[in-house]
């Protein structure tokens, strides 16, 4: 006997009572073929990754078992026909893991798209990056509102970020020493040019 | 910072903390390694070790298969 996991996916007409009928269908599955189911585990409805028989939702079920390497085949052919089930997949295990501590995982796309968000969704990684921009930003904003207009006018070539500013910063006095320079460098010249005379 | 320091050397997230299981069933996770489009990262950006990212590498494909991850995203309509 070789331990399996099977995840499959039920169709989303079915719901509540639906679910466990379904569910007592595949351990039924399970023992025609001569194994034994350890654990059964509802994930719930959720939503798919990609559309499945024009499906965008299923409730997922995760159950443990363990039989013979040989009747597996049988098994999924049953999954096969079963037209209330969407998707299955069976993996073989080494070790049954600890049930007690098995937890239902998030969806891939849990904190995707949120309601106000003004971005669209994508790398979660980028969108992290931005959030906290976008909140110092604003009171930024409002300060500027409330402040007269002549020290708007003076704040905004200092643009917002620390960084930013000390770059701003010498790269505006850079090209004001280079002036100097300059001033100095003709000053010069020109008195040259009269020491010449 | 990164310009005056220069490249730092990535460590595999798997071997820095051998507690974190790479598992098809763990989407969240395994979404960290896969682009916006919905194709598995190398491991040149991400820094995983050659066994981990082989181990990676089943789990998402596998996680597709029973659509906990997408094939692939069409990223303007999304």
């Amino acid at each position: 006997m070789k331990k399996y996991e099977c995840l499959y996916i039920i169709h989303p007409d079915y719901d509540g009572e639906g679910i466990s009928r379904v569910a007592e269908k595949v351990s039924e599955y399970v023992q025609s073929i001569g194994g034994e189911v350890v654990n059964v585990q509802h994930w719930g409805k959720r939503k798919l990754a990609y559309l499945i028989d024009k499906q965008r939702f299923g409730s997922y079920v995760l159950i443990h078992f363990s039989g013979e390497s040989a009747d597996i085949a049988a098994f999924q052919h049953e999954l096969e026909i079963d037209s209330r089930i969407l998707a299955y997949m069976t993996i073989r295990l080494d070790e049954f893991p600890d049930f007690d501590s098995l937890s239902i995982p998030q969806a891939y796309d849990a904190e995707r798209k949120r309601p106000g968000s003004p971005r669209r969704g994508g790398d979660p990684r980028r969108r992290r990056d931005d959030e906290p921009r976008e909140e110092s930003s604003k009171p930024e904003e409002r300060t500027d509102a409330e402040v007269p207009a002549e020290e708007e006018d003076e704040e905004t070539p200092a643009e917002p970020e620390a960084e930013e500013t000390t770059e701003a910063e010498s790269d505006e006095a850079a090209p004001a020493e280079e002036e100097a320079a300059d001033d100095a460098s003709t000053e010069a010249a020109e008195s040259g040019e009269k020491e010449g005379e | 910072m990164m310009k005056m320091f220069g490249y730092r050397r990535k460590i595999c997230k798997f071997c820095e903390n051998r507690k974190l299981e790479i598992d098809y069933k763990n989407p969240q996770l395994l979404k960290r390694f896969i682009t916006e489009q919905g194709k598995i990262l190398p491991r040149r950006i991400t820094g995983t070790c050659s066994k981990h990212q082989r181990e990676l590498v089943t789990a998402i494909n596998r996680a597709r298969n029973i659509a906990l991850l997408p094939y692939s995203t069409d990223v303007r309509n999304v």
